[in-house]
């Protein structure tokens, strides 16, 4: 039973192309794991993780995960749905992979909220002797595009917690900022307090960003299940 | 129709009491569930009172008679092959079966020799125009096309130790892209890799001619026995596998072609039925947020191949290839919704976190051919009960 409780609940999206790593990433922040042979994903792969952060707000990610195949457009409506966070991810050691992230993040932009952030992470900084994109092509790339950047390794660990963190953190801020607006403009708050009640998850948005349309809230009925 | 009725129908064969422990083949008679044979053509609930019930809880000495009567005879009875494989084939007669079943091989016993020998050369000569050549003269789809099979090979049932033997991933590999060039509509598309393991899983078992059903498989299944085949029967292997993938998939196209629309189709279906006949769990399933879409889809593009272990797919596949051409398409909806209505005491108790994560790791580790077998009786009972009065649950199949 879902028992734990949270302040807010963010969900964010990976993408890119198939076999960059990325649910390696999401195995290795949400269960500390590296699967070197793990399956490929075939539609939707979901998984969550609750952190703290500002020292005493607990944020829960609500991690979707999908292939990097083309094919799979006809579920990417619902996958972006409500994503206020998005890690655009790419291969150090693949150019092809770098060279598809402007594709990946046309439509990031088209499908995913107005205010979604979205984070560059280059995968597989571990493998240094294949390296053929270097952290000036990710970094110049992010600066162009006003995203943030990050090289990681979900092999190694390295830079996975922070890419996670530093997004959710700039997610809140971003949530927070808009709240507070909405709430001068006489918006009125949401009922405050933590979730806790098991079998009912759907009060995970009765908390503080109640009023806030763009936080991702799949448990109720028009969140994130509109059409077919 | 009183959907109650058919309700407590359902449940009454989906949830038989369990005797304690794994029962062995034919020793537990009594124990074996109930599996309605289907005939290849009708569908009317009158066959279900048809001898073959007998045969199902019969010695397997029996059964395995009965095989071998179709199978040798100068012109095996299609019709006949079906309703026995339905009930499951035992493992030395799948590769046969399934090959016949498909249409690899001709149901004339006198051909089958000629027609695989010049299959298999054909095979082998797509090979060698269009894997064989330099990477300079591949298009630019076809050297994605490859980048694409060459991470996924790896990505094959890892769990699985058969599959990382190199020798079984080149040929993976080979003839996922063969096939992918040769059939530019839909090309390789992710999860194709997982339906070709079934196919070479039994074909390699059929190389080591004395593989029996149960631990027999585990052996080719564990990679032990790959020592004794060589190159040689690999390659033939490798053909079988190719041509079988070829019809398998070429009833269910529109599954991986752009869109997936086959896909979407079969998912709104299952959604259609658990409607029906389970109500409860469907409308727990709206109010928690969750969509068909995004627990079914993998359903539906694998096959339920991510979902069991391989000698389970295996079983599920003698009733999907008796079916004939409905098999993956109607007959496997009909699966689907047993399987999640199977679970619905326990799907109706979660929230959306608790569903998505549970839904994407059914607990079927300990599942066996006795659980398949629940499954197929009651995705049967479905079939029959929906299936020919329910005009807008039929496909049309072009
Ligand atoms: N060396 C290295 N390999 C990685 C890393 N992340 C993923 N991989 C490997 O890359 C392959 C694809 O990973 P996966 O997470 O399935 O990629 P996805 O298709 O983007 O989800 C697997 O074989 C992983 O073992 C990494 O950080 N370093
Ligand atoms: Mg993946």
């Amino acid at each position: 039973m879902d028992s734990e409780s949270y302040d807010f609940i963010f969900k964010i999206v990976l993408l890119g192309d198939s076999g960059v790593g990325k649910s390696n990433l999401v195995f290795r922040f949400t269960k500390n794991e590296f699967n070197k042979d793990s399956k490929s994903t075939i539609g939707v792969e979901f998984a969550t993780k609750t952190v703290q952060i500002e020292d005493d707000k607990l944020v829960k990610a609500q991690i979707w995960d999908t292939a990097g195949q083309e094919r799979y457009r006809s579920i990417a409506s619902s996958y972006y749905r409500g994503a206020v966070g998005a890690l655009l991810v790419y291969d150090v050691t693949d150019r092809n992979s770098f060279n598809h992230v402007p594709m990946w993040l046309k439509e990031v932009e088209e499908n995913a909220e107005k205010d979604c952030l979205i984070m560059l992470v280059g995968n597989k900084m571990d493998l240094h002797e294949q390296r053929t994109v270097f952290v000036r092509d990710g970094r110049s790339f992010a600066r162009k595009n006003g995203l943030a950047f990050i090289e990681t390794s979900a092999l190694d660990a390295t830079g996975v917690d922070t890419a996670f963190q530093r997004i959710l953190q700039e997610i809140y801020k971003t949530q927070t900022r808009k709240q507070l607006k909405s709430q001068a403009g006489g918006a009125g708050g949401g009922g405050g307090g933590k979730d806790g009640a098991p079998g009912g998850p759907a009060r995970g948005q009765t908390i503080s960003l109640t009023q806030n349309e763009t936080i991702e809230n799949p448990q109720k009925k028009q969140g994130c299940c509109g059409g077919q | 129709m009183n959907v109650a009725a058919t309700l407590m129908q359902l449940r009454a064969v989906a949830f038989p009491p369990l005797p304690g422990g794994e029962t062995d083949d034919g020793a537990a008679a009594v124990a074996d569930p109930v599996v309605f044979p289907r005939s290849a053509t009708a569908t009317a609930a009158v066959d279900v009172v048809d001898d073959d019930v007998a045969v199902a809880v019969a010695p397997r000495t029996y059964r395995e008679r009965r095989f071998d009567a179709i199978l040798s005879s100068p012109v095996a009875s299609l019709r006949e092959l079906r309703k026995l494989a339905w009930n499951g084939v035992p493992q030395h007669m799948r590769p046969t079966t399934w090959k016949i079943l498909l249409g690899y091989l001709p149901a004339n016993a006198s051909r089958r020799e000629g027609a695989m020998r010049r299959r298999r050369e054909e095979y082998r000569d797509a090979v060698r125009r269009h894997y064989d050549v330099p990477d300079d003269s591949r298009t630019y789809a076809e050297q994605e096309t490859l980048r694409q099979v060459l991470v996924d090979v790896p990505r094959t049932a890892p769990d699985v130790p058969l599959f990382r033997d190199p020798r079984v991933r080149r040929c993976l590999g080979r003839l996922l892209y063969v096939w992918a060039t040769r059939h530019p509509a839909s090309g390789y598309v992710q999860g194709i890799n997982d339906l070709a393991t079934p196919l070479l899983a039994v074909f390699v078992g059929e190389c080591l001619g004395d593989v029996v059903d149960g631990d027999g498989m585990a052996d080719v299944l564990d990679g032990s026995r790959m020592v004794d085949v060589t190159d040689r029967m690999m390659e033939d292997v490798e053909a079988d596998a190719y041509w079988c993938l070829t019809s398998l998939l070429s009833g269910i196209q529109d599954h991986y072609t752009s869109d997936q629309p086959g896909m979407q189709r079969m998912v709104m279906r299952l959604e259609e039925l658990v409607n029906r006949i389970d109500a409860e769990l469907a409308s727990h399933l709206r109010d928690t947020g969750i969509e068909f879409m995004q627990f079914a889809f993998k359903w539906m593009n694998c096959l339920l191949l991510r979902e069991f272990r391989l000698p389970c797919v295996m079983r599920l596949w003698d009733a999907y290839f008796s079916e004939g051409d409905g098999g993956f398409e109607d007959f496997h909806v009909y699966v689907c919704a047993s399987f999640l209505v199977h679970f619905s005491p326990t799907l109706r108790q979660m929230g959306f976190d608790e569903l998505f994560q549970f839904m994407q790791n059914m607990p079927t580790d300990d599942w066996g051919d006795r659980e398949v077998e629940i499954l197929l009786s009651s995705a049967f009972v479905l079939s029959t009960l929906f299936g020919g009065s329910e005009a807008h649950l039929n496909v049309v199949r072009h």
